[in-house]
């Protein structure tokens, strides 16, 4: 079956520079100019945790030729709005505009990879504004809490033993030499993939990118990630006391990483166990018994070996511990029992509807691609729909049983303290 | 491409269509949006438009609601009823190849829906569950207080989601009779667009609205805000102190100066980065992650409004740091060099805003919601761009109410 992905371009340029660039053919005039590094938490070391996300609220301060927060003056000027976001594997940022404004958007991307001055004096306040984002969305609220704590439980040595915006000790005793370090070996012209979707052709694009990046120099190699977890060799189980009105439980297992063919089967699961209010995780403890308002399952697919989540939060009065039970149950059923024939069905169609609806926009589009680009492997990508398509019923329970067990497990609970 | 508005007479109303046809992927989608139907008609019963649109979301008698679930995911067919403040809405999407058959599915929705005890006792639990959740989310905490203040003693005072005794106290003859008196066809106003024949879709269409009755086109109350500012203080468990804030917005939907709003508050506080308050609340002194204020301008009621969040012992700093924002704003307006920025960005960013299907649809929808003629959102870009300095300043200036501000804190 033909994929309902569309095709896209490339071009590397001499420095190492990948050009990616995905027509879309719908005289939106609308384009997304995204640069992706390859680098995220999953670079930091313990003692500087957070510094990839550090790193990108500075490329917003002032560089040789931009004053601190003219980047986004410029493109407010342009009509065009900005944004950057740094996971665990890679950090991203795009502007958005009309598609004449293609130059100007590689103009600026080019003055931060190669000009981004880094000051003391920008980097303080900017620090104080990162340790408010993580009172905000970890630390003063349950639910990232409970995600924080869960990789730091389940990873024992992996980078991946925190999340991306850092322990909030680092956060308060960085020093510009770490910044500045990070910036000068990992946005390298060779560390990142530039991508254009939208309402333009790929010459035009190539033709401008080699403008404004031929020229920037790499200057040093890029160490590689040698963390390798270790084989988990017994269950994991934590209690995390935080102020929450409901008890929250989550279980994790280790999964391969994103190029593993076993993903696509993990994800077929992830579909029938919670997508939507036919999954039988929804209809078992939201719909049957009522035992959570929000609960959902899914695999990670980073760079290196990832976790299978589950994470669910209970209704008022009801214990993590009976929620984890029926959750123990739904997984033992799937390592048992086949799933029926209309559940691969339904993730069949379900695919083929979610990839056409992420055409509609170039932002989308963009998200799509450069996740699997920057991760170094578009193949899981474009084979995505095809592997679905052939999935037998039978794969899904031997993939199950071969991940989802007990010594393989990290179980964290959180409630209120006594 | 552009979007049309044409009608569809169903048992003898005329309901508004406003449509796009657009074949570039195979996607189809259709939105039945009732208006005076949404959260502003709960009256004293808080929760209610909500929870109804909840019970409509449980499927069918006869099917259940995982069985209708179930039978909408084998097609990949997205059938789903939401509320807004001000109206209800129905959707239907899918790929254009089942989209026939989500029509199928409505139909049957409206023939019988599972409004039924067993049901109602479900979605209770967890509207119930969700709102105990909230409890640690101090952002909704502080703007639920916030809005209870601006709005004492009307439907806007209380959370849309209900409170836990207002919740509790919802019966299924209440349910049924929102229903009953809001899905109707004197209400309804018809969005639809993609892969679709249109011919074919209006007899569906036809055909799925029959079920409805007329009924009443009812009337959207209006709202004052408090004129009188005020605060709140309520003390949590929390690591960081929430600081949100409301005054009265003297425009109204279809003021012919509310152009010149969108301008001035782009430049105080709703730009994002760039904007005078974000730039002297996070960018200078680091003070939060994020601050914005922008005006809010509904049919039913208008109001100025912001927020940010920043770590305990800052409170008093942010706070004044608003205030004189705010102060030398509305004193000494904007410059030259502002007003040309955000003309530059708001005519320059038109693209972006109609980039897809559903956007373009959305905003036609909303000049005719709002009552304007088709094509406003672009007249009133051509507005933008002979605005003067003097008439800008001159808009800031009369509109001194925006520093009446009361204040919702939470903090420790």
């Amino acid at each position: 079956m033909a994929s309902s992905l569309p095709q896209y371009e490339t071009k590397t340029l001499d420095n190492g520079l990948q050009i990616v660039v995905i027509p879309m053919e719908n005289d939106s005039n609308v384009i997304s100019t995204d640069i992706f590094y390859k680098v995220g938490s999953r670079n930091e070391v313990m003692g500087k945790t957070g510094i990839a996300h550090m790193l990108e609220h500075m490329n917003f301060k002032s560089s040789k030729n931009l004053e601190a927060g003219q980047f986004d003056n410029e493109v407010k000027g342009m009509g065009g709005v900005s944004n950057a976001s740094t996971g665990f594997d890679f950090t991203h940022y795009f502007i958005k505009s009309s598609s004449g404004n293609l130059d100007k958007s590689l103009e600026l991307f080019s003055e931060l990879m190669q000009n981004l001055k880094l000051q003391d004096e920008e980097f303080q306040p900017e620090r104080n504004v990162v340790a408010e984002e993580r009172r905000w969305r970890t630390d003063n609220n349950p639910l990232g809490y409970l995600y924080f704590r869960m990789f730091n439980n389940a990873y024992i040595y992996h980078s991946y033993h925190w999340t991306p915006i850092g322990f909030m000790n680092d956060i308060q005793t960085w020093e510009i030499e770490d910044i500045k370090s990070f910036h000068e070996t990992y946005y390298q012209p060779k560390n990142a993939i530039l991508i254009v979707t939208g309402d333009i052709n790929a010459t035009t694009v190539f033709d401008s990118a080699s403008k404004y990046f031929k020229e920037i120099k790499n200057v040093k190699d890029i160490p590689d990630v040698k963390f390798i977890e270790p084989e988990q060799d017994g269950a994991k189980r934590v209690i995390v006391e935080k102020d929450s009105e409901v008890e929250m439980v989550a279980i994790n297992y280790h999964i391969p990483n994103f190029q593993s063919e076993d993903q696509v089967k993990l994800s077929a699961i992830s579909e029938i166990l919670s997508s939507g209010k036919s999954s039988r995780l929804y209809q078992k403890l939201v719909d049957e018994k009522q035992l959570v308002n929000q609960i959902y399952a899914y695999n990670m697919e980073n760079i290196d070996a990832g976790l299978y989540i589950f994470l669910a939060v209970c209704n008022p009065g009801v214990k993590a511990e009976t929620v984890e039970k029926e959750l123990l149950e739904e997984i033992e059923k799937i390592k048992t029992e086949l799933v029926k024939e209309e559940e691969l069905a339904k993730v069949k169609i379900g695919t083929k509807s979610d990839f056409i609806y992420s055409l509609e926009s170039s932002s989308s589009v963009a998200n799509l691609f450069g996740s699997y680009l920057i991760r170094g492997d578009v193949k899981p990508l474009m084979e995505y729909e095809d592997a679905i398509n052939k999935l037998e019923v039978k794969e899904l329970k031997e993939v199950a049983n071969k991940y989802f067990q007990t010594k393989n497990s990290t179980t964290v609970i959180l409630r209120k303290g006594k | 491409m552009a979007t049309t508005l044409d009608y569809l007479d169903v048992n003898g109303v005329k309901i508004p269509l406003i449509y796009e046809k657009d074949n570039r992927l195979p996607l189809a989608s259709a939105q039945i949006v009732f208006r005076n139907s949404g959260s502003i008609m709960d009256n004293n019963q808080s929760g209610l438009a909500k929870l109804s649109a909840k019970m409509m979301n449980e499927g069918t008698l006869k099917r259940g609601s995982t069985g209708f679930a179930s039978a909408l995911d084998a097609k990949a067919i997205h059938l789903s009823v939401s509320t807004g403040s001000e109206t209800l809405v129905m959707e239907v999407g899918a790929l254009s190849e089942h989209f026939s058959e989500g029509f199928g599915f409505l139909n049957e929705l409206l023939v019988e829906p599972n409004l039924s005890d067993e049901s109602l006792k479900k979605v209770k639990t967890q509207v119930l569950g969700s709102i105990k959740r909230k409890e640690n989310d101090f952002d909704y905490t502080a703007n639920v207080q916030l809005k209870a203040l601006l709005y004492e003693g009307t439907s806007l005072a209380n959370p849309s989601v209900g409170t836990e005794k207002s919740i509790s106290a919802l019966e299924l003859k209440d349910v049924k009779t929102f229903l009953k008196e809001h899905l109707v066809l004197n209400r309804a106003i018809i969005v639809l667009g993609g892969d679709i024949d249109l011919d074919k879709v209006k007899k569906e269409l036809t055909t799925t609205l029959s079920q409805l009755p007329k009924g009443e086109e009812g009337t959207l109350p209006t709202f004052e805000i408090r004129s009188k500012p005020t605060e709140i203080t309520l003390k949590r468990e929390t690591e960081q102190a929430y600081l949100y804030f409301g005054a009265p917005y003297n425009i109204k939907v279809g003021d012919t100066e509310e152009y010149k709003g969108r301008v001035a508050t782009f430049i105080l506080g709703a730009g994002g980065f760039g904007s005078r308050l974000m730039e002297e609340i996070r960018v200078k002194r680091g003070l939060a992650y994020s601050a914005y204020a922008r005006p809010n301008v509904a049919r039913s009621h208008s109001f100025f409004f912001g927020y940010l969040q920043t770590k305990l012992e800052s409170l008093d700093e942010a706070r004044t740091t608003t205030n004189e924002v705010m102060k030398t704003f509305v004193e000494k307006g904007v410059t030259q060099e502002e007003l040309d920025h955000a003309k530059k960005f708001l005519l320059g960013s038109e693209p972006l805003r109609v980039e897809t299907l559903s956007q373009r649809l959305s905003r036609t929808f909303m000049e005719y919601y709002k009552g304007e003629e088709l094509g406003s959102s672009k007249e009133d870009l051509a507005k933008i761009e002979s605005l003067t300095l003097a008439e800008v300043n001159a808009f800031i200036k009369e509109h001194k109410e925006i520093l009446d501000l009361t204040y919702s804190i939470v903090t420790k």
